[in-house]
Formats: structure tokens, C-alpha cells, sequence
């Protein structure tokens, strides 16, 4: 792969750059996903107990700042309706509300498709790199 | 170098400036603490009292700035140029206990470091020989503003001593104008609205602190102008006795009311100093402000400050003092109207600061342009009920929640 870089035209710049923004983005909204999901999963949970369930989860390879934790609660309560939250004894529980239930079920699916799609493209170029390498050889 | 407790303390002064309660606090600090037990549990050769862990600790975790907009669910906000001193000003200044009270102070110091310099400048540059009373005049009154500043009510106290406050009391009055009546019941009105707000709970005197924070700046100015009206009725007269002066001139009785008033706010002020730092119910105007900040509807009683603000310069040319005072009070509130400016785009959403600002410029339009002093009083009058009556219905509304609840 470092050989495939070092000879391509392609700048590393630009290769940076691109990667950055797919981290933003598609990061992001795989965030919300997988604190759907958590929620979904314990029923009704809060903030901190989220933020660990995703290291355990994800065996700490995806984790997530306190600032984008609370972030995303309150997206998902305020503008997204998906969840709601209730106050006791100091902590602030959440849990889905019927929406969320929807249109948790149809974002997994549709992020199914996209990876699986994706993986058809890079499966294969990953394949054509390797055999460009063997036939420079 | 920080410890947790230093940390939720600074993030504390982050909530509060940003309109956030104390629950969002506690439920951030049992997050951060059960955090912390899971940070310790994984290093069993580290005890739970160790405070060099609380540091490490605290390393790792973001700043409290960011949290705290996370917690509310708002944005950062970004003014270019600007964000960079707001924000430094903001995280050092305005979030740190006192910085409210000292920022209130700025705002009333510099006019008066304006009208200090101007006056001194017009001393040296005009009038050489300085040791006449008409002429050092300018040059004390430059002091006076500046003096001012520092303790508004106590320099207009001392006025009231060098004037022979009883003599005055009992003087007749010789002729009253309408926009007379105008000023003083405008006057009078807030006078009423300092007792109400200086009694009730923290917000209010808060409020009440900052409405006439601005309005001690208003008697000031017509304080100094008194001064100089006598100056030169003694330049003129120069055997009369101040009963004379003020026997015949409005002004002086006007002055009266600027000055009972500017004890009145002396004795708020204290109040509130008492009630803040004695450690009783109080909470602090600090958190108050934040609540003042963030809530939208508080854009009528900006609104209602820059009213007053505008109005002084009016009320002392409704009185016969045209251009000598026109310049510094112009330069005041160009400085104050863009101060504002920048202030509402600040601490509300655009929308709500863009509503503040074109009032604000509706007010500075009629105020300029007015077609006489006594409709442009009326007017003023107008607006102030109707500011007040759209600040008293906001002092009764609900402290604002923070987008948890």
C-alpha cells in the first residue's frame, strides 16, 4: 500500500484531507447511530453509562468526547424527537420514544447498504491495486 | 496545574455564563466522578486521594468551555475578528466572580476618561490661564466625570453638600416647562422601578443594579451640567449666592432629583454589594446575569438602557445647553450604541439581537431627528412605559430553563 502511494499521482495532501472529512461526517453520524442503539439496547440509560457502553461495545476502537456525547443527546432529543429524557435524583435518563424506534430501524438499514456498497467498490480496489503492484514488478 | 474541583469550578462559571442552571452542574459532576472511579479502578496502584491522578485526571478531559456549550446544546459563537478577545474576555473577565460588576464599572469609567481627557485637553489647548473659576471649570469638570465614574453617587452627594442642599430645598419655583414635567416623571419612574428591583429577588437587583448603573452615568451628566450653569451664572453675576442661582434656574430642581436619586443608587449599590458577599441567600449576580444574558425577551430591557442612555443629552438640551455638550454626549453614545451592538450579536441568537438593534437605531433616529425637545420627550416618555411594561412582564416570567428541561 505505502509502495501504491509513494508511486501514484495522487498527492497525499489531498488523500489527508478527504479522510478528515469522512471522519466528520460519517463519524458523526455513526455516533448518533451507536447512541441510538446503546439506548435502544439498555432501555433507559444516561450520559456517562453511554459513553462506556460504546468503549465496551466497540472495544474502545470508537469512542466519543464528552462534547459530542451531549451534543448529540440534545440533537437527538430537541431536533430530532428520537429521544426523550427524564430527570432523577440528579441524572437525566433517556430513552427512545416511538420515532426513534423507526427511524433507528430504518438508519440501520440504510447504513447496512451504504457499507455494503462500499465495500463492493473498495473490495475491488484494493484488488486492482494489488495487481497493478504485481504487474510493475 | 488543575484538579477536578478546580475544573467543575471553572466549568460551573462557564454554565452560568451561558444561562445554564445548577442541575446540569450536578449531573455532569456524577458523570465526571464515576469517570474518575473508572480512571482509578484501572490503576489499582493509585489511591483515590492522590492528587496528582486528579491532575492527570483532568488532562484528558476537554475544556470546559466546550462542555458547557454541550450541555446547554448550543453552538460556540463565532464573530471573526472579535471571537478571540469576546471569548478571552468572557473565560477571564466576565465568568470570574465580580467580573459583571467590573465590567459595568469599565463601561461607566470610560466616558469619563473621554470627558477627563477632552476637558483637559480643552484647558490647555484654549484657555492658558487656568486659575480662574470659569476656566478651570472645564478642567474640573473633566475630574468630576472621571471621579464620577468611580463613585457616580458619591461625587453627586458631595455636590449636594458644596450647594447648600437645605437653601435649595425650600426655593421657590419660578417657571416650569413641559418637557420638564416630561423629564422628571420619566425620572421619577425610575426611581420607583430602583425600589421595586432593589427589593424583590436576585434577577431583579441585578437588573436594577445595571439599569441604574447606566442611569447614575444619566445623572451625572446633568449633575455636570448644573455645575457649569452656576459657573457661569457666577461669571455673570459674580456676587450672587447659590439661593439666588438656584432660586431662579429649573435646573437646579432637576439636579435635586438627579442627586436624591444618585443616593438612592448608592444605597442599592450598597445593598446589593452587602447581599452578594455576606454569604447569605443571595446567589450571586453573577448567575443572574447569565440568566439576563440568555434570555431573548431581555433584549427589551437592553432596549430600555439604551433609552436612557440616548435621552440624557436630550433632557440637557431641553434645559439650554446646546453644542457645548452635544459633542462628548455624542461621542458617549456613539461608543455606547456600538458597544451594544457588538454586545447583542454576542449573548443572543442573531435574530433576536437583530430585532434589539433596529430598536436601538429607531430610538437614536428619533432622538436625532426629532422635530422639537418636548416631542421628542414625549416620545421618549412613550417608549420608556413601553419598554417598562415589557421589562416588568419579563422580571415576572419564569427564570429562563436551561434546553434540558
Amino acid at each position: 500500500m505505502r509502495e501504491a502511494q509513494k508511486n501514484s499521482d495522487y498527492p497525499t495532501r489531498k488523500f489527508t484531507s478527504l479522510r478528515d472529512r469522512i471522519k466528520k461526517d460519517a463519524r458523526g453520524a455513526l455516533s448518533a447511530i451507536l447512541i441510538l442503539s446503546i439506548i435502544r439496547m439498555e432501555g433507559r440509560t444516561w450520559g456517562y453509562h453511554i459513553k462506556k457502553q460504546l468503549g465496551v461495545l466497540t472495544a474502545n476502537e470508537f469512542q466519543i468526547k464528552d462534547s459530542s456525547l451531549y451534543t448529540i443527546l440534545n440533537n437527538l432529543e430537541e431536533k430530532y424527537k428520537l429521544i426523550q429524557s427524564i430527570k432523577e435524583k440528579k441524572l437525566r435518563y433517556y430513552s427512545l420514544t416511538e420515532l426513534g424506534f423507526e427511524e433507528l430501524q430504518r438508519t440501520h438499514d440504510y447504513w447496512q447498504e451504504l457499507v455494503a456498497i462500499g465495500n463492493k467498490v473498495f473490495e475491488k480496489m484494493i484488488f486492482l491495486q494489488t495487481s497493478e503492484i504485481k504487474e510493475k514488478r | 496545574m488543575k484538579t477536578i474541583n478546580a475544573y467543575l469550578k471553572e466549568l460551573k462559571s462557564r454554565i452560568n455564563m451561558l444561562g445554564g442552571d445548577k442541575d446540569l452542574l450536578e449531573e455532569y459532576s456524577i458523570h465526571l466522578k464515576a469517570e474518575f472511579e473508572d480512571y482509578v479502578t484501572n490503576r489499582p496502584e493509585i489511591s483515590m486521594e492522590d492528587f496528582r491522578i486528579e491532575e492527570e485526571f483532568v488532562k484528558q478531559l476537554e475544556s470546559p468551555q466546550k462542555i458547557a456549550y454541550s450541555l446547554l446544546g448550543k453552538e460556540p459563537r463565532d464573530f471573526g475578528i472579535f471571537s478571540p478577545v469576546l471569548n478571552w474576555y468572557s473565560t477571564h473577565i466576565l465568568s470570574k466572580r465580580g467580573g459583571f460588576e467590573l465590567t459595568l464599572f469599565l463601561l461607566l469609567l470610560i466616558p469619563g476618561v473621554i470627558h477627563f481627557v477632552n476637558s483637559s485637553f480643552y484647558v490647555i489647548l484654549a484657555f492658558p490661564p487656568i486659575n480662574s473659576l470659569y476656566h478651570s471649570f472645564f478642567l474640573f469638570r473633566g475630574l468630576y466625570e472621571f471621579i464620577f465614574s468611580i463613585s457616580s453617587a458619591l461625587a453627586s452627594f458631595l455636590l449636594i453638600y458644596e450647594v447648600n442642599f437645605e437653601i435649595y430645598v425650600f426655593s421657590p419655583l419660578v417657571s416650569f416647562p413641559a418637557q420638564g414635567y416630561i423629564s422628571i416623571t420619566f425620572v421619577l419612574l425610575f426611581f420607583i422601578l430602583l425600589l421595586y428591583v432593589n427589593f424583590q429577588d436576585s434577577l431583579k437587583r441585578t437588573l436594577g443594579t445595571l439599569v441604574f448603573g447606566s442611569f447614575s452615568l444619566t445623572t451625572g451628566l446633568m449633575s455636570a451640567s448644573v455645575l457649569h450653569e452656576y459657573t457661569t451664572y457666577l461669571t455673570i453675576h459674580p456676587h450672587s449666592t447659590s439661593r439666588e442661582f438656584f432660586s431662579s434656574n429649573l435646573i437646579g430642581y432637576f439636579f435635586l432629583l438627579g442627586a436624591t436619586i444618585s443616593i438612592g443608587y448608592v444605597i442599592s449599590i450598597l445593598l446589593f454589594l452587602y447581599r452578594k458577599y455576606s454569604g447569605k441567600t443571595f446567589t450571586g449576580s453573577y448567575r443572574v446575569l447569565d440568566k439576563v444574558i440568555s434570555d431573548k425577551n431581555a433584549f427589551f430591557l437592553h432596549s430600555l438602557i439604551f433609552a436612557i442612555l440616548v435621552l440624557s443629552p436630550k433632557i440637557l438640551t431641553a434645559f439650554g445647553h446646546q453644542t457645548f455638550f452635544l459633542i462628548p454626549e455624542f461621542i458617549l453614545i456613539l461608543f455606547l450604541f456600538f458597544g451594544m451592538i457588538i454586545f447583542q450579536f454576542w449573548a443572543y441568537p442573531f435574530r433576536f439581537a437583530v430585532k434589539t438593534v433596529v430598536f436601538m437605531i429607531i430610538i437614536l433616529v428619533i432622538f436625532l431627528f426629532s422635530i422639537s425637545i418636548s416631542l421628542g420627550l414625549v416620545v421618549s416618555l412613550v417608549m420608556t412605559i413601553y419598554l417598562l411594561y415589557f421589562s416588568f412582564r419579563y422580571l415576572k416570567t419564569p427564570v429562563l430553563q436551561s434546553n434540558h428541561n
